[in-house]
């Protein structure tokens, strides 16, 4: 039976525990590993970045479906949905960024740079595109958009729980700050491989 | 042809414009932390500039320049009530 059209809640579901764990954005399509590589030396920072990743990830899920759905098919400019979706999460970060200074400058301070740079965050603008690949309703677009930045968030806090507990000065010169995140990383996919094929939708 | 492209070029433009004007109006909803008063040297002279911006680019703006190694990038103070 397919698995899209079977009720409201179930669909949800699944496709919010697909996005995460069987096809995590970060470890079964390495997306997003700029500001991974980048933020994930301690947890408190991943888990700050995570939470706006995850925030506007679901957030421009659904926004980019509306857009798409009832913006730029029917003018018949479907290919134009690069840019209209990177167009759209510029300044719904600009927004979350404004929120974050808002309710706590700490954070604003320890994100820095990397703020900004979720608008170039491929997990995102990667979410919208393979979003499109399957015939989604908005609930489900949203569901899926939820369940990839929940997917990244999951693993960038991970990775920073490792990192913290890695003794970096103990591994070989060549291999310091990227190099071992890049092999902590792999092996994580290999271990994310496991759940891979659990949910098929 | 001609018509496809004033179409997205017209559909892009208003697009930014929407979302420029949504973030503006934003700006000044949720950054608005309302005018402040600034104290110099305990009397000396007093300022009322808006709240939120980092405190040297609030001083420069009121043509007191204060020198900073760092680019003036005001981490350190920044205007909140």
């Amino acid at each position: 039976m397919d698995v899209l059209h079977s009720g409201i809640i179930q669909p949800f579901f699944l496709i919010l525990i697909s996005a995460t764990f069987t096809d995590n954005i970060l470890l079964t399509r390495f997306l997003g590993m700029c500001s991974c590589l980048g933020v994930s030396k301690k947890v408190d920072t991943s888990l700050g970045l995570g939470l706006a990743v995850v925030f506007v990830t679901a957030c421009t899920a659904a926004i980019n479906y509306l857009v798409y759905e009832f913006l730029l098919i029917p003018l018949g400019i479907a290919y134009l949905k690069l840019i209209v979706f990177i167009i759209v999460i510029a300044a719904f970060v600009q927004f979350v960024e404004m929120v974050i200074e808002r309710v706590s400058i700490k954070l604003y301070f320890s994100l820095g740079i990397f703020l900004p740079l979720i608008t170039v965050n491929c997990a995102i603008l990667g979410t919208m595109l393979f979003m499109l690949n399957k015939p989604y309703s908005l609930l489900q677009a949203f569901a899926f958009g939820l369940g990839s930045g929940l997917g990244w968030f999951l693993a960038i806090t991970i990775i920073g729980g490792i990192r913290e507990k890695v003794n970096e000065g103990s591994v070989p010169r060549g291999l310091e700050g990227p190099g071992i995140t890049l092999i902590i990383i792999g092996i994580m996919a290999l271990a994310f491989v496991g759940f891979s094929g659990m949910i098929k939708i | 042809m001609l018509y496809a492209i004033f179409i997205s070029v017209g559909f892009l433009a208003a697009c930014g414009g929407f979302l420029a004007a949504v973030l503006v109006v934003a700006e000044k909803k949720i950054l608005n932390y309302g005018s402040c008063n600034i104290d110099i040297n305990a009397g000396e002279r007093e300022l009322s500039v808006d709240g939120g911006s980092p405190l040297l680019s609030a001083l420069a703006e009121n043509g007191i320049f204060i020198p900073s190694a760092c680019g003036a990038a005001g981490a350190v103070a920044r205007i909140v009530n």
